[in-house]
């Protein structure tokens, strides 16, 4: 009973043609055309925290300038292979920022005769003031530096992916279902009429 | 700066999700959204409103909701189900206000509805339309709503089912119930 006409022919009849007519409801011209623009004039009144561009240094914003002017298809795919390859490649550039950073402080620290037995501590102490931001920041300014084949020597490194596993898109059917919703679902249509006649619209929300 | 959108092409779930999950790509991911959505949710509101000043003003809140919301939306169910569902309570909160406003119970919220749909510019129907409207109306709201979809959408049942979370026999229960309350309301006024 999947065709509506077929369904209407038997039920309502009136509604059936009246359908044929149309429902007499319209919309302006252009109005899906400008829908857009407006719905962000009021994001732009209203939420500039949220709606506000990613400032222009961080290396972001080369990505979604790309991606705003090529196809979805090319901008999707260019999401997914650089999500990942950011989080193959940061985790190493790390540990080579890390390691210079400890060269330089410790160069540093060796010029002063007075303070080489503190440079192995004091070394340490810049390690740990060091942020991950603070070390991704200074590895993708100055990532001309690296030498490609060092990058490119690098170990890969495992990948924790923290996007989850795609979930069922598609909803199960409820599991707990009563008695009386599973027999309903084998109601012939003339067992339907009798059963609506004793129902009331209380009683049918409730079984909705 | 707000970009030119590509949408010669409709986007699966997965692809829109992807796009507004990065943060370079989510304006892009939210414009392909409603590109894609605005006007199956239109329809929907228009026909729980009938008013298209009022679905104008619900389909933009209900819009700005899901740009304040979407990355909450976890993927159990299709996202057009997320969306219908949000739309669904824009809509019935606003018709709610109108009624309140014209100090009318909130069961005669749709009915409220109804009255102004003849005033309404973006309304060509006739009187029998009205008063289809009108019959509409006096549904209960998930009753109305599964008239509207399966009535005006043409919805088959298991999609209906999967959407408003209900299962498919009492989906017909409702639509078969409604398509004679509306007919005898028809005759009633004959």
């Amino acid at each position: 009973m999947d065709n509506l006409d077929d369904e209407l022919r038997d039920l309502a009849p009136l509604l059936r043609d009246l359908k044929r007519q149309g429902e007499g409801l319209r919309t302006p011209d252009g109005y899906f055309d400008d829908l857009e623009a407006r719905v962000f004039g009021r994001l732009d009144a209203h939420e500039p925290q949220i709606f506000a561009s990613p400032p222009a240094h961080q290396p972001y914003n080369l990505m979604g300038k790309v991606v705003a002017h090529v196809s979805w298809p090319v901008a999707t795919r260019l999401v997914q292979r650089a999500m990942p390859l950011r989080r193959r490649i940061i985790p190493a550039l790390t540990a080579i920022a890390a390691g210079l950073a400890l060269i330089t402080a410790a160069v540093w620290f060796f010029r002063s005769p007075a303070v080489m037995q503190q440079a192995p501590l004091l070394a340490q102490v810049t390690m740990s003031e060091l942020s991950e931001h603070d070390i991704e920041s200074y590895v993708l300014e100055n990532v001309h530096e690296f030498e490609a084949a060092e990058l490119a020597s690098l170990p890969p490194v495992e990948v924790d992916d923290q996007v989850a596993p795609e979930e069922e898109t598609v909803p199960k059917p409820p599991q707990h279902r009563s008695k009386r919703q599973q027999a309903l679902d084998n109601l012939r249509p003339e067992d339907l009429d009798n059963m609506l006649d004793g129902l009331s619209d209380e009683d049918l929300e409730k079984l909705l | 700066m707000h970009s030119t959108l590509v949408t010669n092409k409709p986007a699966t779930d997965e692809q829109i999700m992807a796009l507004l999950r990065a943060a370079p790509t989510f304006e892009r991911g939210f414009r392909q959204l409603m590109a894609q959505y605005r006007e199956r949710l239109y329809w929907h509101i228009r026909r729980l409103v009938l008013v298209h000043e009022d679905a104008d003003d619900v389909l933009q809140n209900t819009f700005i909701k899901i740009y304040r919301g979407v990355l909450q939306f976890e993927g159990k169910s299709k996202l057009y189900t997320w969306l219908y569902r949000i739309a669904t309570n824009e809509a019935l909160t606003h018709l709610q206000s109108k009624a309140r406003h014209a100090s009318a119970s909130l069961d005669d919220a749709a009915s409220v509805a109804a009255g102004r749909l003849q005033a309404d510019p973006w309304f060509d129907g006739d009187d029998l339309q009205v008063r289809l409207q009108a019959a509409i109306a006096q549904l209960p709201d998930k009753q109305r709503q599964v008239f509207n979809l399966r009535y005006y959408e043409e919805m088959p049942y298991e999609e209906m089912s999967a959407l408003l979370d209900t299962s498919v026999g009492a989906l017909k229960a409702s639509f078969h119930h409604a398509t004679k309350k509306i007919e005898a309301a028809f005759r009633e006024a004959e």
